[in-house]
C-alpha cells in the first residue's frame, strides 16, 4: 500500500456519503416509528453529543503506531478495527440486502460477497488518495439525485401529512439515536484523520451539520409526501424516489439506488481501510504486509457471519462500539501519557 | 495493467446475462384486478405481450387476461402468473382495481401485500368497481382504454382528473384516519369514469357519495379545481378552486372555510351575478351536507379539518379529537366566493 496523505475536506466528504448511505439504505432496519415533529429535535441532541464526542479530536490526535506503543493503545486498536468490521460486515449485507430489493433478480450472496471483497481489496491497496478523489465524484452524483429526488416529490407534499402531537417532548428522548446517531463512519474517519495534513483542524462541525441537514430535509420531504405510510416503510427515501413522477421520467429510481450503492461501497471502503490502518498497529513487523488481506478476511468473515442475522439492535451495538471506539482513540492514550 | 484487466473480467460476472428474459418472453401487467368469491382471491392479470405466433417487430401487442385464485392474495397472484405461460413483469403496472365487496372485506390485506411487495410501485393508482362491471373491464378494448385514460389521468399535472388514490396515500397504521376512501370507477363508452367514493370501515361500506355529493367532498379534498354548474338553461364551470382555513376559536371553536373561484364561459346573455350567487349557494349547501354525512354522521374526517385545529392549538384540541367531540354540526361555517373571470 502506498504511503499517501488525503485531504481533510476529501475525508470529510467520504464520511459525509457513509453516513448518508447509511440513512437511506436501511433494508434490515425496523421503520421509525416517530413523526418530523419528534425525529428532528432528537436528531439535534443526537447531533451535540455527537460533536461532545469528536470534540477530542480537536486537541490532538495521535497516530496508529504511536498508540500501539503501549499494551493498552494496542486493546483499543484491536477493539475500534473490531468494531469497523463487524460494521463493514453489516455494510456488506446492507448493499446486498438494498440490491436484491431493487432489482428484479437477486444474486447470490456468495456471488455478490467475492466480487465486493476483490473490490475492497483493490482500493485498499490502491491507499486513501485514491478512494478519496472518487468520493468528491460520488458526492455530486448523490447531490443530484436528492435534487431530482425533492423535485419529482414536489407536487405531492401535502402540508396536511404533518403529524402534530400534544407533548412531542416526552416522545424525544425515546427517539434519540434513531436515524442519526454515531455512525461507525466517524470512527474510520478519526483513525484514518492521521493521513490529513492537519488532523487536528478537520471541520466535524461543518460534516454534521451536512449530515443534519440532510437527515432533516428528507424527514420532513418524507412525512409531507407519505404521511404516516413512512412509519410503515424501512427505507422511506427509497419509497421517495420510487413515488417521484417527474413527467417523462417516471421509473428513476434505478439510477438513485446505483448512485446510493456507490456511496454505500465508498463507505464499506473507507471502513475498510481504518481497520487497514488499525491491524498495522497490532501487527507483529512480520505480519504487517498482509493487513489489506487480513482486512478483508475479516470484512468477509463478518459479513458471512452477520448474514443470517441482520437485525435492528446490531446496529444498535455497532453505534455504540463506534462511539466507545473513538472516545477510547481520543482519550484514553492522552490520559496515560500524561500520567507518564 | 494485467490487474486491471483482471477486474474488468470479473466484472463481465456482473452484467445480469445469467438468465436473460427476452422481450417477447415477457407480459408487461399494466392492471391488476381483485375480487373474492367464498374465502378465495381471484386475482386478473391485465398485461400486455407480444403473440407467441408472430415474433418479430412489427407484431402488434396481444392483451392477455390471465386469472388466479388463491386463500392469500399472494397464493392467487402467483396462480394467475402461472397461468400466463409469460414471465410477469410488474414495473410498468400502476393499477389496481378492487372490487368494492372485496374492498370491504379485505382491502386492509390487499394493500397491506401491495405495499410491502417489492415488484409492486407505491404509487400504484387503487380503484374500486363493482362486481357485474368486470366482464367489461376485461375486455381487451374497455382494458385497453381504461389503462390509457387512467395512466395519463395519474401522471397528468394539467388535467382536473378528480381523486386518485395511490397506495402510499392510504393509512395502512390506522392511526390517523380509521376508514379508507377509494374512487369507483364504471366504463362507459366515453371511457373509466368516477361515479362514486366510496369510504370503508370496521370490514363493511360506511358511506357511498355521488353526483354532486361527489363533486364537493373532491373539493375539499383539494383534488378537484373545477366545478361545471349545470341548472336548466345556465350552465358554466368554475375553474381555479382553491381553499383557505381559518381557525376561529372563541368559546366553542370553529374552522372558517373559504373556497374561491372564478367563472369562465359564461353565456353572453346571463346574468353574471345571479349566476354567482346560484352557484355559492349551491356549493355552501352541498359542501354543508357533505361535511354533515362524513364527519358528523360517521365520525370520519377525510378533509382533515381537525388538522387545522391541532395546528393552532395541540393539547386543547388532540383530546377533543381522540373522543371525536371536535367535529359538530356548527364546526364548520363554509363561505364560497366565486367572481366571473376578467
Amino acid at each position: 500500500m502506498k504511503d499517501d496523505t488525503i485531504g481533510g475536506g476529501q475525508l470529510l466528504v467520504c464520511v459525509y456519503l457513509t453516513m448518508t448511505a447509511e440513512m437511506l439504505i436501511r433494508p434490515y432496519r425496523d421503520p421509525i416509528q416517530f413523526p418530523a415533529q419528534v425525529l428532528i429535535p432528537a436528531a439535534g441532541i443526537n447531533l451535540l453529543l455527537v460533536a461532545l464526542l469528536l470534540r477530542p479530536q480537536k486537541r490532538s490526535v495521535l497516530c496508529c503506531a504511536q498508540r500501539a506503543q503501549n499494551p493498552v493503545g494496542k486493546i483499543i486498536l484491536f477493539f475500534a478495527a473490531a468494531v469497523l468490521s463487524v460494521s463493514g460486515g453489516a455494510a456488506l449485507n446492507d448493499a446486498d440486502g438494498f440490491l436484491g430489493f431493487t432489482g428484479e433478480e437477486r444474486i447470490s450472496f456468495f456471488l455478490f460477497l467475492p466480487l465486493v471483497l476483490l473490490l475492497v481489496f483493490y482500493a485498499v491497496r490502491l491507499g486513501a488518495e485514491g478512494f478519496a478523489r472518487v468520493g468528491g465524484v460520488v458526492l455530486i452524483l448523490i447531490l443530484l439525485s436528492f435534487g431530482l429526488v425533492v423535485l419529482s416529490n414536489l407536487r405531492d407534499l401535502r402540508l396536511q401529512n404533518l403529524q402534530i402531537l400534544p407533548h412531542p417532548e416526552t416522545k424525544v428522548l425515546q427517539a434519540l439515536g434513531t436515524g442519526f446517531y454515531f455512525s461507525p463512519a466517524l470512527l474510520a474517519g478519526t483513525v484514518l484523520s492521521e493521513k490529513t495534513q492537519y488532523p487536528t483542524k478537520l471541520r466535524w462541525s461543518r460534516l454534521l451539520i451536512g449530515v443534519f441537514a440532510t437527515y432533516f430535509l428528507f424527514t420532513v420531504i418524507g412525512e409531507l409526501t407519505l404521511g404516516s405510510f413512512a412509519s410503515v416503510q424501512r427505507q422511506p427515501v427509497y419509497t421517495l424516489a420510487r413515488i417521484g413522477g417527474l413527467s417523462v421520467f417516471r421509473r428513476l429510481d434505478s439510477l438513485h439506488s446505483s448512485i446510493w450503492l456507490m456511496a454505500l461501497l465508498l463507505g464499506i471502503v473507507m471502513e475498510a481501510a481504518a481497520t487497514e490502518l488499525l491491524l498495522r498497529g497490532i501487527m507483529p513487523k512480520g505480519g504487517k504486509r498482509y493487513t489489506v488481506l487480513v482486512t478483508v478476511l475479516l470484512f468477509g468473515s463478518t459479513a458471512v457471519l452477520l448474514h443470517p442475522f441482520p437485525t435492528a439492535t446490531l446496529f444498535r451495538w455497532i453505534t455504540v462500539g463506534a462511539a466507545g471506539g473513538t472516545l477510547l482513540l481520543a482519550i484514553i492514550p492522552q490520559r496515560r501519557r500524561r500520567e507518564h | 495493467m494485467k490487474r486491471f484487466l483482471g477486474l474488468m473480467a470479473v466484472l463481465l460476472l456482473l452484467t445480469g446475462c445469467q438468465r436473460p428474459v427476452g422481450l417477447s418472453e415477457r407480459a408487461v401487467v399494466k392492471m391488476i384486478c381483485v375480487s373474492s368469491e367464498e374465502e378465495l382471491y381471484s386475482i386478473k392479470l391485465i398485461a400486455y405481450a407480444v403473440p407467441r405466433d408472430e415474433e418479430n417487430a412489427d407484431a402488434a401487442r396481444e392483451i392477455l387476461v390471465a386469472e388466479g385464485k388463491g386463500g392469500a392474495v399472494q397464493t392467487a397472484l402467483l396462480d394467475a402468473e402461472s397461468k400466463m405461460n409469460f414471465e410477469a413483469f410488474y414495473a410498468q403496472n400502476e393499477l389496481l382495481f378492487v372490487e368494492e365487496t372485496t374492498a370491504a372485506k379485505s382491502l386492509d390485506e390487499i394493500l397491506d401485500y401491495f405495499s410491502q411487495e417489492r415488484a409492486s410501485r407505491p404509487n400504484t393508482a387503487v380503484y374500486a368497481y363493482q362486481k357485474q362491471e368486470e366482464e367489461k373491464l376485461i375486455e381487451p378494448e374497455t382494458a385497453q382504454q381504461t389503462i390509457k385514460t387512467l395512466e395519463e389521468q395519474k401522471n397528468d399535472l394539467d388535467q382536473d382528473k378528480g381523486l386518485t388514490q395511490m397506495i402510499y396515500r392510504f393509512d395502512l397504521t390506522g392511526e390517523v384516519e380509521d376508514f379508507f376512501l377509494l374512487p369507483r370507477i364504471t366504463f362507459e363508452k366515453a371511457g373509466p369514469k368516477t361515479d362514486a367514493l366510496l369510504f370503508f370501515r370496521d370490514r363493511r361500506m360506511q358511506l357511498c357519495l355521488t353526483g354532486e355529493e361527489m363533486e364537493a367532498a373532491q373539493i375539499l379534498l383539494g383534488e378537484k379545481k373545477e366545478y361545471s354548474y349545470l341548472d336548466g338553461q345556465d350552465s358554466c364551470t368554475v375553474r381555479d378552486l382553491g381553499i383557505e382555513y381559518t381557525v376561529e376559536d372563541g368559546q366553542k371553536p370553529h374552522l372558517k372555510l373559504l373556497l374561491r373561484g372564478e367563472v369562465k364561459d359564461l353565456r353572453n346573455d346571463a346574468d353574471p351575478k345571479k349566476i354567482e350567487d346560484k352557484i355559492e349557494s349551491r356549493l355552501t349547501a352541498t359542501m354543508q351536507k357533505v361535511y354533515l354525512r362524513c364527519c358528523v354522521e360517521n365520525g370520519m374526517d377525510p378533509f382533515r379539518l381537525s388538522w387545522w385545529f391541532l395546528s393552532t392549538d395541540a393539547e386543547r384540541f388532540a383530546p377533543m379529537i381522540e373522543k371525536k367531540e371536535l367535529l359538530s354540526e356548527d364546526t364548520l361555517q363554509i363561505e364560497v366566493q366565486i367572481h366571473l373571470a376578467v
